[in-house]
């Protein structure tokens, strides 16, 4: 979806249309809910997230400012702000594994088999890899990864090709 | 392996991770309670561009610092043209053919401190040319004649003509010249010598010092005051000969008439008596009308030589008279020749040049030329990185 698309249900939703939330919601909720699972690697609390971000989002709408990004962009940043403040909180639970999340090695295809990037994800560092959640799960830009992580877009830019320099020596290493 | 095969693997490894919650309804319907109705429209981006944002912020800064400059009412005075001769200072009669002179000529005196000051934005520039030394070292007085230049540069030329002009009167000056037009003026005055550095400094509260550049121009003129110190010497020295030979002509000629004069009065003593004597003898009178005769001619050669001594003695007293009052005239000369010199130093001959000013070359004088714009340049950059920096505002 575009960003002149989505202003345009973001106005409507403003105004109380329904129907334009759910278009935004079909839209942006998988790569939403993939990203925090990914990041809190548990279902339940992954769903609870997920609701209080649009929760969060569509209360305060009013306070989005697009400047040019998306309003995904902006769910991204307030589903961050959410799971900060959950790690925060002395009772959360312990981060398991999602073992269904990594394919069983015969649904894997021979390249996948041979470079599981959920492998080689679990090896770089905490910050590629909320680099490489914003722009392969969330689909972000460079320009609103920037916007998410209130870093510069040349930095933004800069650090994702690093990131995915030092995933392929990880590959290669294998 | 390419940058471009790993960003694919990521690709699709990101469209595997995308997914739905299992109780995705009832996280949507409760996402949709909270939606209310007719809620402020969105804010539009601006569609401003960024350079022109931060190009009218940096236009506001300069005119806002500039303001004294840009908007001060100017004062409501009627303008007037004068013209008169030219600055005092040039008449002081000396004949010394030297021309205004760059640099303080009292290397004449032999010092080697030249003091022509080309000041841009008061920073000052020297010049220097030697001069012969015709004047002792030890002499190390300054008579300094002064003249002071400079062009100013404003946006007002008008209200900037009239402040100058009430500033040179204020200090007990003299305006000469005067010509302003609304985009430029000059001006020839004279101030005395004692008020140039505060006529300066205050003409800095008109204009600022930036947009001053001011020439002060001196010579020393030391040897014109000893040339007019030398004569006055050797007049007076002429003049003491004089007197003390008048004295002597007076003298000499009182001795030779009282020597003539006694001479003059023996013989008429002598024929007097022979008019008085008693003579019966033939022979005696005839000798005596012989003597008188003799004696009656020697005392008319001495009436002649006394005549002869008066006309001479007449003639030499009235040269030597004019001689002295020639001197005495020189002399009084001379010292309006040094009233004049010393009018002169303590006099300041200027001229001022207004220019205006257009707002591009007001902030080029302003800034500082290329350093303001990379400045300006670095602010600019600051500014959009900080502005990309920049997060989102969340609930």
């Amino acid at each position: 979806m575009t960003l002149e698309e989505e202003l345009a249900l973001v106005v409507r939703a403003k105004a109380g249309e329904r129907d334009a939330v759910g278009i935004l919601w079909e839209e942006i909720t998988p790569k939403l809910y993939g990203y925090l699972l990914n990041v809190l690697r548990e279902k339940a609390v992954a769903e609870d997230i997920l609701q209080q971000t649009w929760v969060k989002a569509i209360s305060g709408i009013h306070q989005f400012k697009p400047r040019g990004v998306r309003f995904s962009a902006w769910l991204f940043a307030i589903a961050r702000n959410e799971c900060r403040e959950y790690w925060r909180r002395p009772m959360h639970r312990v981060v398991g594994e999602l073992s269904e999340q990594i394919p069983s090695p015969d649904q894997l295809s021979p390249i996948e088999e041979k470079f599981s990037i959920e492998r080689i994800f679990k090896r770089l560092s905490q910050e590629d890899q909320e680099l490489l959640r914003l722009r392969y799960i969330a689909e972000l830009s460079f320009k609103e990864i920037a916007r998410v992580l209130r870093i510069s877009t040349v930095a933004a830019r800069v650090r994702i090709h690093r990131a995915l320099g030092r995933a392929r020596v990880c590959i290669e290493k294998q | 392996m390419s940058s471009k095969n790993i960003h694919e693997l990521f690709a699709e490894w990101g469209k595997k991770a995308k997914t739905l919650p299992l109780h995705t309804e009832t996280i949507k319907s409760v996402a949709l309670q909270s939606l209310k109705p007719g809620v402020s429209p969105i804010q539009r981006p601006s569609r401003v561009p960024r350079f022109l944002l931060v190009g009218t912020a940096l236009a506001a800064l300069i005119l806002f610092i500039g303001r004294d400059t840009f908007f001060a009412q100017p004062e409501q005075r009627a303008m007037h043209f004068t013209g008169s001769g030219g600055g005092s200072g040039e008449a002081f009669g000396l004949d010394y053919s030297d021309s205004v002179q760059y640099g303080r000529t009292a290397n004449q005196a032999g010092l080697s401190e030249s003091s022509s000051a080309v000041s841009l934005g008061k920073k000052v520039i020297s010049d220097f040319f030697p001069k012969e030394n015709e004047v002792p070292i030890v002499d190390t007085r300054e008579f300094l004649k002064t003249d002071y230049h400079a062009t100013v540069k404003t946006r007002r030329p008008k209200e900037v003509s009239m402040r100058i002009t009430t500033l040179i009167r204020g200090y007990g000056g003299r305006v000469d010249t005067s010509s302003v037009q609304s985009r430029g003026g000059y001006l020839t005055f004279v101030i005395p010598a004692s008020a140039l550095g505060s006529f300066k400094a205050e003409l800095e509260t008109i204009v600022p010092a930036r947009f001053i550049v001011e020439s002060i121009e001196q010579e020393n003129l030391l040897m014109q005051k000893r040339s007019i110190e030398d004569s006055a010497m050797a007049v007076n020295a002429r003049l003491d000969t004089l007197q003390k030979d008048r004295d002597v002509l007076v003298k000499a000629h009182t001795t030779e008439v009282y020597r003539l004069k006694g001479k003059i009065s023996g013989l008429t003593k002598q024929i007097v008596a022979l008019d008085a004597e008693l003579v019966r003898e033939p022979e005696r009178k005839e000798e005596i009308i012989a003597r008188k005769s003799q004696l009656q001619k020697e005392r008319g050669i001495f009436d002649q030589q006394l005549a002869r001594e008066n006309r001479n003695f007449e003639q030499n007293l009235s040269y030597a008279d004019a001689d002295i009052a020639n001197n005495q005239s020189r002399l009084t000369d001379l010292g309006k020749q040094d009233q004049a010199l010393l009018n002169t130093v303590a006099t300041v001959r200027g001229s001022i040049v207004i220019d205006w000013v257009s707002i591009l070359e007001y902030i080029h004088i302003f800034i500082g030329g290329l350093v303001g714009w990379v400045i300006v340049g670095v602010i600019f950059v600051v500014a959009l990185s900080l502005r990309s920096q920049k997060g989102f505002e969340l609930p």
